[in-house]
């Protein structure tokens, strides 16, 4: 089911696609998740260089 | 001796200009949006509507109050970046939150996240938690509105309540009429202005460095004080901010934050679908750590800034006029000399160092000079520190008012103006969310339930409106009264550490351990909570951890109540349908 296009918020509930719930990017939400998990990890690789990085 | 302080910082006209057009636009835009709210679907929860980055946006924008914004860039000034730790655990938190509570929130149809509890417990679980959540943020929003209002008033000359009344009332005006829609698309507004500002400080700050020095060398100086560091790997639970505490006490707080607070809950249960609910949360995940970064790294910016400027001898301007009233004399001109001489010291050796670095010196030595100055410095502020509390009889900390007076002394052509307005944005779109949610728990965890069940939408609308109301005046009234609360950021978070976690533990066995039964739940929790007072009471572990402890008893002793007395309790049906 796809998303409903911006601008049609004030519709009733009963109108709505509320149990849409596909992952709209990487195909599921698992993989979703392991991206948010791995760019979190990435992202704290990343200060811990800064943090030492010989500036 | 010289009057150390002069009149306070005045806006000129271009800033004035900039601050009223936000405060106009801004309650003008809340009321355009709020339009047409006709029952409480749509003034609480939006119409179930939104797409998934404004729900993101308003998460983003209730979390990062004005005390955040304000009280962050002054202890990256005083102590450094280690203060990010406390956002390590929540990425994490986000996608377990995504993965487990919102797909039941969303799916149950519920407005308030402590109404799901009475339909997988009891009532009493449901009324117990939404009456925490009433007290610790009815309080909370309280601080929200003060914190900023002190630091300007004190930095700016205005009046205290006229900067509370300002925020508050033109708060008020929006989230009264338009409810959870004119508050995500005030959030929306606000979170944009909010980054815009960021970057706008940290670009002004780097221009701002002597000619010859550069970003690498702010950043050399930042980093030889110890203020870049950000990966405290110590195992000492009473070290705040450590690589641990924040991937583990800042995971469970975060998920208690933004799964069990109904000011959070709202906002992704406005999602027009249950995909759209969790990327809101998803979108935070992949931001939140670098937003704050970058606002760490705007109050390090600012400590190097002051190595080239004349800094106060107090950032607080009303404490530095109360001292000039009662220190001996004598006492207060020695140490204002040492002050200056320390900071003289500092100037010429971190310029020193800056060349060097340039291959125009010895590094080494220059290093070791500047790290030398950095102390004396270091020990004039604590003279000066020591002197105030000897005369007040009080601990000082002056950590929050020094973003503000960096922006009213040194900025100009408007832009102090726009970090006021960001400031103000950060402070109302928090207080919008808090009001919103504070009356959605008044009216349906209890109004309904309690006073007066099945009175229809107009009635409900109404009384909707007047609780949000409520709760805004009675913001407004605490921020008014309230006294000398130390360094606000973690007034604010601490408070919520004492029931946050607690809550979290119920939603666990809500969720996780589909055997456990009510009378589990309600007494793990009032366990959970006992367990946190008397760690915080007995112990200085980090308040972190308190969430842990909280969640980690809750959950232990609602499974062990469980399974000394198995009732047939769980699952009860909701007892009020659709609220």
């Amino acid at each position: 089911m796809a998303f409903r296009p911006a601008g049609s918020g004030r519709a009733r509930m009963s109108e709505r696609p509320r149990d849409d719930d596909r992952a709209p990017v990487l195909g599921s939400w698992r993989a979703l998740y392991a991206a948010v998990v791995v760019s979190a990890l990435v992202v704290m690789a990343l200060l811990a260089v800064f943090s030492r990085w010989p500036f | 001796m010289a009057v150390l302080t002069g009149p306070p910082a005045a806006l000129a006209p271009a800033d004035w200009a900039v601050v009223v057009v936000y405060l106009v636009a801004i309650v003008t835009f809340g009321l355009w949006m709020g339009r047409g709210s006709r029952g409480i679907e749509e003034f609480f929860l939006a119409g179930r509507g939104m797409r998934w980055w404004a729900a993101g946006l308003s998460v983003m924008a209730t979390q990062i109050s004005a005390i955040t914004f304000v009280g962050t860039t002054g202890y990256a000034y005083t102590k450094g970046m280690d203060f990010l730790a406390f956002y390590f655990g929540l990425p994490f938190a986000m996608v377990v939150l995504s993965a487990t509570l919102v797909p039941f929130f969303y799916r149950a149809g519920v407005f308030t996240a402590y109404e799901y509890l009475e339909r997988r417990f009891d009532g009493s679980t449901r009324t117990l938690t939404s009456l925490l959540f009433l007290l610790s943020r009815g309080l909370s929003v309280g601080v929200t509105l003060y914190a900023p209002s002190l630091v300007l008033s004190v930095v700016l000359g205005w009046p205290e309540s006229t900067t509370i009344l300002v925020m508050g009332l033109s708060t008020i005006v929006y989230a009264v009429y338009g409810g959870n829609r004119s508050v995500i698309w005030t959030d929306v507004v606000q979170m944009a202005l909010i980054w815009f500002g960021i970057f706008v400080c940290v670009g002004v700050a780097v221009s701002r460095l002597p000619d010859g020095l550069g970003l690498r060398d702010a950043l050399a100086l930042a980093q030889t004080t110890g203020r870049l560091e950000t990966m405290d790997l110590s195992l000492d639970p009473s070290c705040r901010y450590t690589l641990w505490s924040g991937l583990i006490g800042g995971m469970f707080l975060a998920m208690a934050y933004f799964g069990c607070d109904q000011s959070q809950v709202q906002r992704y249960l406005s999602g027009r679908s249950l995909a759209e609910s969790r990327l809101s949360l998803l979108f935070n995940a992949f931001l939140k750590v670098p937003m704050q970064f970058l606002i760490l790294l705007t109050g390090v910016l600012v400590f190097v800034f002051f190595h080239f400027h004349p800094a106060p001898l107090l950032w607080n301007r009303a404490e530095l006029h109360r001292l000039e009233q009662t220190a001996p004399p004598a006492e207060l001109e020695r140490l204002q000399r040492e002050f200056d001489a320390a900071h003289r010291e500092r100037r010429a050796a971190a310029y020193a160092f800056g060349v060097a670095r340039r291959g125009s010196g010895d590094v080494v030595a220059a290093r070791t000079r500047y790290i030398d100055a950095q102390a004396r410095v270091g020990s004039a502020e604590a003279a000066v520190r020591h002197l105030v509390e000897g005369v007040d009889g009080r601990p000082y900390d002056d950590t929050n008012y020094i973003f503000p007076s960096y922006v009213v002394t040194h900025l100009r052509g408007g832009i102090a103006g726009l970090i006021i307005a960001v400031i103000f944005a950060a402070a109302m779109s928090t207080l919008s969310a808090e009001l919103n949610s504070l009356a959605t728990a008044s009216v349906v965890d209890f109004y309904r339930r309690f006073v007066r069940p099945g009175a229809g939408e107009v009635h409900d609308l109404l009384v909707s409106r007047i609780f949000t109301a409520f709760w805004g005046l009675f913001a407004c009234t605490i921020a008014l009264q309230a006294g000398r609360l130390g360094s606000a950021i973690e007034v604010v978070n601490r408070f919520g550490s004492y029931f946050y976690g607690s809550i979290l533990g119920v939603f666990g066995l809500a969720v996780l351990t589909p055997g456990a039964t009510a009378r589990g739940a309600f007494y793990g929790l009032l366990a959970g909570m006992a367990a946190v007072g008397l760690v915080s009471w007995l112990t200085d572990v980090a308040f972190l951890w308190y969430n842990v402890v909280g969640a980690v008893t809750v959950f232990l002793v609602g499974l062990l109540i469980t399974a000394v007395a198995p009732g047939q309790d769980q699952r009860r049906p909701i007892h009020t349908a659709g609220a």
